[in-house]
């Protein structure tokens, strides 16, 4: 395997506390699970750095972060008014500073989509780390008249970014996750979410060209990591059928062709139809003379 | 056929319940036409419930003459007493107290007036619609229940309106309707009326009645023991005028609430000091300036706005299906009708099918109170014909959910009663009833709607003779008095 | 329900309803009541003004406890200003006064008479900027807001960007407790709204999703599932909100609890 010669953690620890290069750091967040505490991480293993400004770039907090070096108010101001008061805080792209820049933006949802691109490489420096907040469950609006196919900016943040850092809520063994989600869409949120205990999803895009994937634990409280698993190996598992070994181990062919798998992938199971819940189960009831039905009883409805 | 003796046990049994007209037996628990009669509060003796009772129970001229003997001394008290008298504790409104289509709501005192369907004033829990609420009347399909229903709301406050007890001023009641469609007016419903000619056909299907069993056995006793209870209280009424609280109510309200026959006309049609038209497809300001300057030339009047077939396609143009045009609309009717709280009342129908789940939403959300009609299909429509074969009016047209309620809802009860009440429409009345499977029973087709006693009894032969549904109506009026 | 104790309403870990670390003029927050046509939240909208005027719910106490007992605050002018796009001042006053609060102890600010009379035609930003004008500065006040999703219906060409950056952003900055009202109705029959392309479907729950994660507490009310039942009116689930962190002394309870609502009166239970 060895897919990374890093201990997750240690990687994470890393982008946490900026040493990873990474100009845009991508956090994906619901309702259920806000990137909130994540942005505690950054700014609790950054602590310890002095030379780092943060400027938070707010369109929904109000109350000004008491991390922020510099906090800017943007639900007020049009996009050139805000890429200027941005500049002012940060290093141009030529000069040549100590210090590392952390620019927070929460959350990039109120960046109209056709704008996004534009605005980050405009501001964009060997410097600053952008870290960006998109909401998942905030439905886009893209005007895709006039035949334009622009990407979304769900795929457009996810297609820059360097790293994505994607929190869920745990979920419990009581809690049907099912549920949890059919709730969410109607914005029914249940107990246990917001914790300070959450998973997140990590995708690490390195320098040559691979990316890799693992899900931590978080405490946000102990600040602990903890792997939870490592996706690569996951993906590895799928697929784990080796033919190599089945040969020569008897005089006779072990191995299935690529045909004779098909055919194997095709097979029907029995009992795979009660498991299609489509029609089964119905309740036949007829009525019969000597029957008690209680016609008091609303309740009491055999249909 | 002892229905002299049959009645009198009804009367000394429970007075009031099983002695209504219309009380058939149901496996239901109790039709809705006995459950409005029940109770002092809606105990509805009044003009239109003898109307009802001569014109369906056909029980020859003599009885018709002592009911309208009945109906007259029945009113006689509740004029000379005047209805103020015990209102006092009722709220200002700007409506007077004493018009007569008015009456304060038995749950929240609050005044209300009646959407001219009895069974529907009932479901509301008001008796009627509160002044300054809105009733929204969604409907499935393409059936035209909604729009039945809207004209008999219309022709109620034009009744109101021609009722000459109201003191010098001209009317008491105005009409609003937001619609192009002018026929409207002469469209409306007027009062039943148990005609001469009507009491010939009884005489008719008394006859009839004579030989289809069912008839006699359901009707003409609960019938006459009516008759007999109203001679009844009366009579403590003349004795002791001023004891009988109950009375006093019933009368004062007696033109609260009329019945209508649809195939009929009101007659003459309104005119246009009874009912203004607005159209709908013109700017949604320009609806509403015209709705209030209408509300203000007939203030002190009680101000019904009805909205018949809301987004009806033939009359609002695909712009008012945009939720900006549609909603500030409705928004401004609801502004309006809370503005003048105290006299006016909204009333609009809806195909809902026509529009898509966020448009009806959006819409509901506007209405203090949402019912949706949901009529049968065929296949659910013949079983009720089989099931009640041999009482086709009995036969329910579909279910009336209810998904808000005036005032209850906006305090936050919840009020959604899906699935419970059913309604049919007739011709003289729009009827709504507790819903229940009706059992179908294809050996006993006859008491197939009997109550269980009746239906246990597989042994009988199945003839339809004489003495075998006189028993088991006897049955059925033991079992009602149980109750 | 014999079997079931009565509760009081508590929001915050400091025992509180509405916290006093909330309004102290520092800080800016909101919470987020969120209902459906079958539960509308007036009792609720009414415990949390009543706590505000009064220093408790008492409408919904156990104890009941005599509004004697009631700390009126000793500011001169209301703690509170009601402001609905659903109801008029009458229904406020009319409420409110059952609860022995008077017309002085709130300000009303009536978006719903005549709104769409005056309002029509008009210019989406005038109109925005108009209605902010009817509340006053003051970060130690509370604002409750009625409904304000309605105006993405109401205002020609509206988005739920702009309602959230022009409206209710600058609201909060107005008020120490911005409590915004709002149904969630629409998200309840429908498909869910991940799969819909219907702008409007989409603005709406793009609103709601903004508000949520700009709030401190989600306060949600919602009939059970089961449907109608004579005991219970629905349940009152307390969560967490996407700004639940903003105070780091005091943190959201979260909570369930079944209610009954009858009359004028409303019971608290332990789910």
């Amino acid at each position: 395997m060895a897919s990374s010669s890093y201990n997750p953690s240690i990687l994470l620890k890393r982008i946490f506390s900026l040493n990873e290069t990474s100009p845009l750091i991508l956090s994906l967040d619901t309702i259920a699970q806000t990137s909130k505490n994540l942005l505690n991480e950054f700014v609790y293993c950054s602590s310890t750095n002095k030379d780092i400004t943060i400027v938070y770039i707010s369109f929904e907090t109000i109350n000004r972060p008491s991390y922020a070096t510099n906090f800017i108010d943007a639900s007020s101001l049009k996009l050139q008014d805000l890429i200027s008061t941005l500049r002012t805080y940060l290093p141009s792209p030529q000069e040549k500073v100590a210090g590392k820049f952390l620019v927070i933006i929460d959350s990039i949802n109120y960046i109209s989509n056709t704008n996004l691109s534009q605005f980050i490489s405009s501001i964009a420096s060997p410097n600053i780390t952008f870290l960006v907040n998109f909401h998942k469950d905030m439905p886009e609006l893209n005007d895709n008249e006039n035949g334009i196919h622009y990407p979304s900016s769900f795929e457009l943040l996810h297609f820059m970014a360097a790293t994505i850092l994607e929190v869920e809520p745990q979920f419990s063994d009581t809690v049907e996750e099912e549920d949890v989600r059919s709730n969410l869409s109607k914005f029914i949120i249940p107990k246990g979410m917001n914790n300070s205990t959450y998973m997140l999803t990590l995708t690490n895009k390195r320098k040559s060209g691979r990316s890799i994937n693992y899900q931590f634990t978080i405490n946000s409280d102990t600040h602990e990591y903890e792997i939870f698993k490592d996706m690569n190996e996951i993906e590895d598992n799928v697929n784990n059928e080796n033919p190599e070994a089945l040969q020569d181990l008897a005089t006779f062919n072990l191995s299935t062709s690529a045909k004779q798998k098909k055919a194997k992938d095709q097979v029907e199971l029995p009992f795979l139809e009660a498991q299609s819940f489509n029609t089964g189960g119905a309740i036949v009831y007829e009525f019969e003379k000597d029957d008690d039905y209680d016609e008091e009883d609303p309740y009491e409805d055999p249909f | 056929m002892s229905f002299r003796k049959r009645g009198e046990v009804l009367n000394n049994g429970s007075r009031g319940q099983a002695a209504v007209p219309g009380r058939v037996p149901l496996p239901t628990r109790g039709t809705t036409s006995a459950g409005i009669n029940r109770g002092p509060a809606s105990t509805g003796i009044n003009r239109g419930l003898i109307n009802n009772m001569r014109s369906e129970r056909g029980t020859g001229p003599s009885a018709v003459d002592r009911m309208r003997n009945l109906s007259l001394r029945g009113s006689s008290p509740g004029i000379s007493r005047g209805p103020t008298s015990s209102q006092a504790d009722v709220p200002i409104s700007s409506v007077e107290d004493s018009h007569p289509g008015i009456r304060p709501s038995p749950a929240t005192s609050q005044q209300t007036t009646s959407t001219g369907t009895k069974d529907l004033d009932k479901l509301l829990g008001h008796m009627g619609l509160p002044l300054g609420t809105s009733l929204l009347m969604e409907e499935t399909g393409t059936t035209e229940f909604q729009s039945v229903l809207a004209k008999i709301f219309a022709s109620q406050g034009i009744v109101h309106n021609r009722l000459e007890s109201t003191g010098s001023t001209p009317g008491n009641t105005h009409v609003i309707v937001l619609s192009l469609n002018q026929m409207f007016a002469k469209e409306l419903p007027g009062i039943y009326k148990g005609s001469r000619r009507d009491v010939k056909k009884f005489k008719i299907a008394e006859e009839q009645s004579k030989v289809s069993v069912s008839n006699l056995s359901e009707s003409k006793a609960p019938a006459r023991s009516n008759d007999l209870k109203i001679a009844w209280r009366y009579g403590l009424n003349d004795n002791k005028p001023k004891k009988d609280d109950d009375e006093v109510l019933i009368d004062e309200h007696k033109n609260y609430n009329h019945q209508f026959d649809i195939t009929s006309r009101i007659i003459p049609a309104p005119t246009l000091n009874e009912i203004t038209f607005i159209s709908p497809s013109q700017n949604v300001q320009a609806i509403l300036v015209q709705m209030e300057q209408t509300i203000q030339k007939h203030k002190d009047k009680i101000i019904r706005i009805v909205v018949p077939s809301l987004l009806h396609p033939a009359m609002y143009p695909p712009n008012m299906f945009k939720i900006s045009t549609i909603l500030p609309l409705l928004h401004g009717l609801k502004s309006l009708t809370k503005k003048y709280e105290g006299s006016c009342v909204l009333f609009a129908s809806v195909s809902s099918d026509l529009l898509d789940q966020f448009l009806l939403t959006q819409i509901e959300s506007i209405f203090d109170s949402v019912m949706r009609l949901e009529p049968f299909d065929q296949t659910m429509l013949q079983f009720l014909e089989r099931a009640y074969k041999s009482q086709p009016n009995k036969v329910q047209h579909g279910l009336i959910q209810i998904l808000k309620l005036p005032i209850f809802s906006e305090r936050g009860e919840m009020h959604v009663i899906k699935s419970e009440w059913a309604f049919k429409n007739g011709r003289k009345r729009f009827e709504i009833e507790e819903w229940g499977i009706p059992v179908e029973d294809n050996d006993e087709a006859a008491s197939g709607d009997n109550c269980s006693t009746a239906i246990g009894d597989g042994t009988h032969d199945h003839s339809h003779s004489h003495s075998h549904s006189l028993e088991d109506s006897t049955k059925n009026t033991k079992v009602s008095l149980d109750f | 329900m014999s079997g079931l104790q009565r509760q009081d309403l508590i929001l915050f870990s400091d025992q509180s309803v509405i916290s006093s670390q909330l309004c102290d003029g520092n800080s800016n927050d909101m919470i987020l009541v969120t209902h459906t046509a079958a539960t509308l939240p007036t009792w609720l909208v009414n415990a949390l003004v009543e706590t505000k005027v009064l220093g408790a719910p008492f409408s919904l106490k156990t104890d009941s406890t005599p509004s004697s007992n009631a700390q009126k605050s000793s500011r001169n002018d209301p703690l509170i200003t009601i402001a609905s796009f659903v109801h008029n001042a009458d229904y406020f006053d009319k409420n409110l006064s059952k609860l022995k609060i008077g017309k002085n102890d709130y300000k009303m600010v009536d978006l719903f008479t005549d709104f769409v009379v005056n309002n029509i035609g008009k210019p989406k930003d005038k109109i925005i900027s108009d209605i902010l004008g009817s509340f006053l500065v003051d970060t130690g006040s509370t604002i409750v807001l009625e409904q304000p999703e309605i105006l993405l219906s109401l205002i020609e060409g509206l988005t739920s960007d702009e309602l959230s950056l022009w409206f209710i952003t600058p609201l909060m900055k107005k008020c120490g407790l911005l409590i915004v009202v709002t149904s969630t109705e629409l998200y309840f029959n429908n498909t869910p709204y991940e799969s819909t392309q219907d702008k409007n479907i989409l603005d709406h729950s793009r609103f709601t999703a903004a508000c949520t994660y700009k709030s401190l507490a989600v306060l949600n009310l919602k009939p059970l599932e089961t449907g109608r039942a004579k005991d219970v009116t629905g349940t009152l689930r307390i969560t967490r909100g996407g700004a639940h962190d903003s105070h780091p002394n005091i943190h959201v309870v979260e909570n369930e609890f079944l209610y009954l609502t009858q009359k004028d009166s409303t019971k608290l239970f332990y789910r």
